[in-house]
């Protein structure tokens, strides 16, 4: 399903990605992991189109060309940020109706001249951001503004938005970050619920307790390279994998 | 930027209680946005505009700055579109006045004056949509430098290029607004003309609003990275909210042209870019009312300041320091507050920076005494 | 061969002062980020303030010209007291508007205080006199541009590479977060850099006044043509900002004063735009992609 090759990000001399490989086959759901600076946002954002990178990227068979957020959007690509990315100046409906394709009906002359049709994609685009928002449980506050929400339900909200566009392979930025127990559990749960619906998952985190729990299977990342991968449990075994997060933790 | 700021108590989402619709289970309905009364405000606001001058406008130079106000308020409401919505820190909004009077001028010596109106419009649109398409991609910096220096070359030229703008840059005898048999001729005639072109300007804006580019508009302008990668054409729709506006700025500058006959590179200055700002900062960028209430605060206000007229530009640029620090939201801003306050939510503002009104403002306004604090 | 001398050497001192108010427009983007529009106008206002010690206070010429240096740099940290200081906290766009604020109030408050007639302000070196190069007629004041500002922008080197201000501006430029972590006194640095970006702006608008006349508008133009050289060389460090304001300047008055004479000023903005249309996201792409 996604297929990544030889991906490199380099920031002026600095290395932060180098020949990275992954693929991710459909329903599957692999973790990202790695202590930090290791290249693990970095390797999504380079993905997504965020930061410019070289190396093959593709989905579904078809190749996405790397450096263009809108390309790997187009090719089913969606994702959520480190700190959640809601804009707190629209309501939770609005945001996640900024991802609900098809994107018809939509421009100015639409708004102008063609409103009945505007209007009711807009209804179509509704009913299915607050169905959405039902199945997180953020139902009750569609019409809230986001700004008004509290860290973890935007994430839950960044979830529900990314969900919203109908993401053959979904993204996930450390999804745990910032979230206390109950909120973790909760971010888990929804996406154990999808899961059952055949979501296809790349998770970048690095609760090792959260990551086992939700993941087929981890690929460790250390200074931008590779260094294992395989089932949570036997990675977790691997020494290569003990000395990369202990020597980070001397450090 | 979305989600940059320190994120809101947990007890605050229970700020905002439910919609009746909200709780119904919304089967097919629309956002909030659509649920606005535009069209009753907008006749609202009409009856207001003619019981005002029907009441308190006697004599020439009242007439005169009423209809000024107007022509500000088509101009100005374009810069919300440009800077409120679409976010992008823009000068042109004088040069595109300044394009549309001159082409309107020019034109109307060789085609009836409708035609010229028109042509004029569509030319301006066709320059906008250049510059928009060369520089959007520029960040929000250099693209106001940018946006000055295109001001600063259209003032030459309009000086220079004597076949086009006459000698210095200024035309006089601009005829008159001819439309059918009608002629405006009085203060009266045009105020009827620059009060529909008022009225047909918030209908557009109204219509943008509710629609799914004012929501577009906003996540490209909070944060276009973002947007892109949601699929937003983050570039395309700030081009598009650039050229709409820049034509409200074009239709604004050739009704001035054919209202006062006379035009001069000076008409449309810096000292009006910086008006326009001003009247955009002052009134509020949370709504389309903010800009009309600046604008008539900036046409009107001297009126009552006349001994302090020398001073009057300092006295607008010290407000608009002031209205920075103090009244973030502008004059509009206080009222949704209040508004907003009473019926116990928090209200939601397009204004650029201007995310998630009282309780954001509270965050805000603690973690500042925080810092000021250690 | 003789018209070329003339323009080449006007081009080189035109560029001198592009590269002093570009500069001192660096000095305060990079120590606070601000993108000051009030710069020409503290241009303006130092020309005015040495015009008025002249003649209103007979000072003598040099005096004068002290005098505006520290009158504006005083200017620049009361700007910083009352514009940026309560807006640190807000959007970069909030500040920036604020300095348009400030730049209305400065350039009318000129305009109440002295008018808008035109005045002239004195030079010591004399305002007719010339040297002569292959033919070509150099006036003194045109001589004495290039040599002052060489003396400040080698001054200038010094100050940031050579002394822990520089090196505090430098770390402020590149992460103002961590800067602040390691203990670097951003207030102090701020109030610092907008009175010396002010005194710099001043003295370009003394140095450029003697050569024109001294009116509201001096230092607009300038302001924007700065704004291209250092667009130009990079917005990055003090060697690309002198290269893009010395290429403006010889553009200007080279392209300028053979070709395009009506629209001789209007050309660095058209080099400006056209580097924006090439480079859209200029140098601030790496930075602004990474933030997000």
């Amino acid at each position: 399903m996604l297929e990544a090759a030889g991906v490199n990000v380099r920031f002026g001399g600095v290395r932060a990605v180098s020949q990275v490989s992954l693929s991710v086959t459909r329903h599957e759901i692999v973790g990202l992991v790695g202590p930090n600076g290791s290249g693990k946002s970095t390797f999504l954002n380079a993905l997504t189109g965020v930061v410019p990178a070289s190396g093959s990227f593709a989905v579904d068979g078809q190749a996405v060309s790397l450096g263009r957020p809108a390309k790997a959007r187009a090719a089913g690509v969606l994702r959520t940020y480190q700190t959640p990315q809601v804009y707190t100046a629209l309501s939770c409906v609005e945001n996640v109706m900024l991802a609900t394709a098809p994107r018809r009906w939509m421009g100015a002359s639409s708004a102008i001249a063609a409103r009945p049709r505007m209007i009711a994609a807009e209804r179509n685009r509704y009913s299915r951001a607050v169905e959405m928002l039902s199945r997180v449980g953020l139902a009750d506050l569609a019409g809230a503004p986001a700004a008004g929400l509290s860290y973890g339900d935007r994430r839950i909200l960044e979830v529900a938005r990314a969900l919203a566009g109908d993401p053959k392979v979904l993204l996930l930025d450390e999804p745990s970050a910032g979230l206390n127990e109950q909120e973790t559990a909760r971010v888990g749960a929804i996406l154990a619920e999808f899961r059952a619906d055949g979501l296809t998952l790349l998770v970048v985190d690095h609760k090792i307790e959260f990551v086992s729990k939700l993941c087929d299977r981890v690929v460790v990342l250390a200074l931008g390279e590779v260094i294992a991968q395989g089932e949570p449990a036997d990675v977790w075994r691997d020494q290569q994998v003990i000395d990369a997060y202990l020597g980070l933790e001397d450090a | 930027m979305p989600g940059s700021e320190q994120p809101a108590t947990a007890g605050a989402q229970t700020l905002w209680r439910p919609t009746l619709l909200a709780r119904r289970g919304h089967k097919d309905v629309l956002p909030d946005v659509y649920r606005r009364h535009d069209y009753s405000s907008i006749s609202i606001f009409v009856v207001i505009v003619l019981a005002v001058r029907t009441l308190f406008v006697s004599g020439l130079s009242a007439q005169d700055s009423y209809n000024l106000w107007l022509i500000y308020a088509i101009a100005a409401l374009g810069f919300y579109l440009v800077f409120g919505v679409a976010g992008r820190f823009a000068f042109s909004q004088t040069f595109m006045m300044a394009l549309g009077a001159y082409l309107a001028a020019w034109l109307s010596k060789s085609v009836p004056v409708w035609q010229a109106m028109l042509y004029s419009l569509a030319i301006s649109a066709v320059v906008a949509l250049i510059l928009a398409v060369l520089l959007i991609r520029t960040n929000e910096f250099y693209f106001g430098i940018a946006t000055l220096a295109i001001a600063g070359i259209g003032t030459l030229v309009f000086q220079n290029w004597t076949a086009f703008a006459g000698p210095s840059g200024l035309v006089y005898n601009i005829p008159s607004i001819e439309i059918g048999g009608f002629v405006a001729e009085t203060e009266t005639d045009f105020f009827w003309v620059m009060l529909v072109g008022v009225v047909v300007a918030l209908l557009v804006v109204s219509l943008i609003e509710r629609s799914p580019l004012r929501r577009e508009a906003i996540a490209a302008r909070d944060a276009p990275m973002v947007a892109r990668t949601l699929g937003i054409p983050v570039a395309w729709i700030q081009v598009i909210m650039f050229v709409l506006g820049s034509v409200f700025a074009a239709v604004a500058g050739s009704l001035y042209a054919q209202w006062q006959g006379v035009i001069s590179p000076d008409t449309f200055g810096i000292d009006l870019s910086i008006g326009i700002f001003l009247m955009a900062i002052l009134g509020g960028l949370g709504s389309m009312w903010g800009v009309i209430i600046g604008a008539a605060f900036y046409v009107f206000i001297p009126q009552y300041l006349q001994s302090f007229s020398q001073y009057q530009n300092i006295i607008y640029g010290g407000l608009l320091v002031v209205i920075l620090i103090l009244l973030p939201e502008g004059l509009v801003g206080i009222a949704a507050r209040v508004r907003d306050a009473r019926r116990g939510r928090a209200h939601l503002t397009t204004g650029p920076g201007g995310n998630g009104g009282v309780l954001h403002w509270l965050a805000e306004a603690v973690s500042h005494a925080r810092s000021s604090r250690s | 061969m003789a018209r070329f001398v003339a323009l080449f050497a006007s081009g080189i001192s035109f560029g001198a002062i592009v590269a002093i108010v570009a500069a001192g427009f660096l000095v305060l983007y990079k120590a606070t980020g601000v993108v000051n529009f009030a710069h020409g106008d503290l241009m303006t206002a130092g020309a005015f303030v040495a015009v008025w010690s002249i003649d209103s206070l007979h000072l003598p010429i040099l005096a004068a010209y002290a005098l505006a240096l520290v009158v504006l740099w005083g200017v620049g940290m009361l700007m910083e007291r009352l514009v940026y200081a309560p807006l640190r906290h807000r959007s970069m766009m909030v500040i920036v508007i604020g300095t348009l604020g400030a730049a209305t109030v400065i350039r009318y408050t000129l305009a109440v205080w002295q008018g808008s007639t035109p005045l002239q302000l004195q030079t010591p070196v004399g305002t007719d006199s010339v040297w002569h190069l292959l033919g070509a007629a150099i006036s003194y004041q045109r001589t004495m541009i290039v040599i002052v500002a060489a003396v400040v922008l080698g001054f200038l080197y010094f100050l940031f590479y050579g002394t822990s201000f520089g090196r505090q501006v430098r770390a402020l430029a590149t992460d103002r977060e961590t800067a602040q972590l390691q203990g670097i006194r951003v207030r102090r640095m701020a109030f610092i850099a907008f009175g010396l970006s002010a005194a710099l702006a001043a003295l370009a608008g003394i140095l450029i006044a003697p050569l024109s006349s001294v009116d509201l508008t001096l230092g607009f133009n300038v302001m924007l043509t700065a704004f291209a050289a250092a667009i130009l060389g990079g917005f990055g460090n003090l060697t690309g900002v002198i290269v893009g304001s010395l290429i403006i300047g010889l553009v200007q008055q080279l392209v300028g004063g053979y070709v395009f004479l009506a629209y001789s000023s209007a050309l660095p903005f058209v080099v400006m735009l056209l580097i924006m249309v090439l480079r859209p996201t200029g140098l601030f792409s790496e930075e602004a992609r990474a933030r997000l």
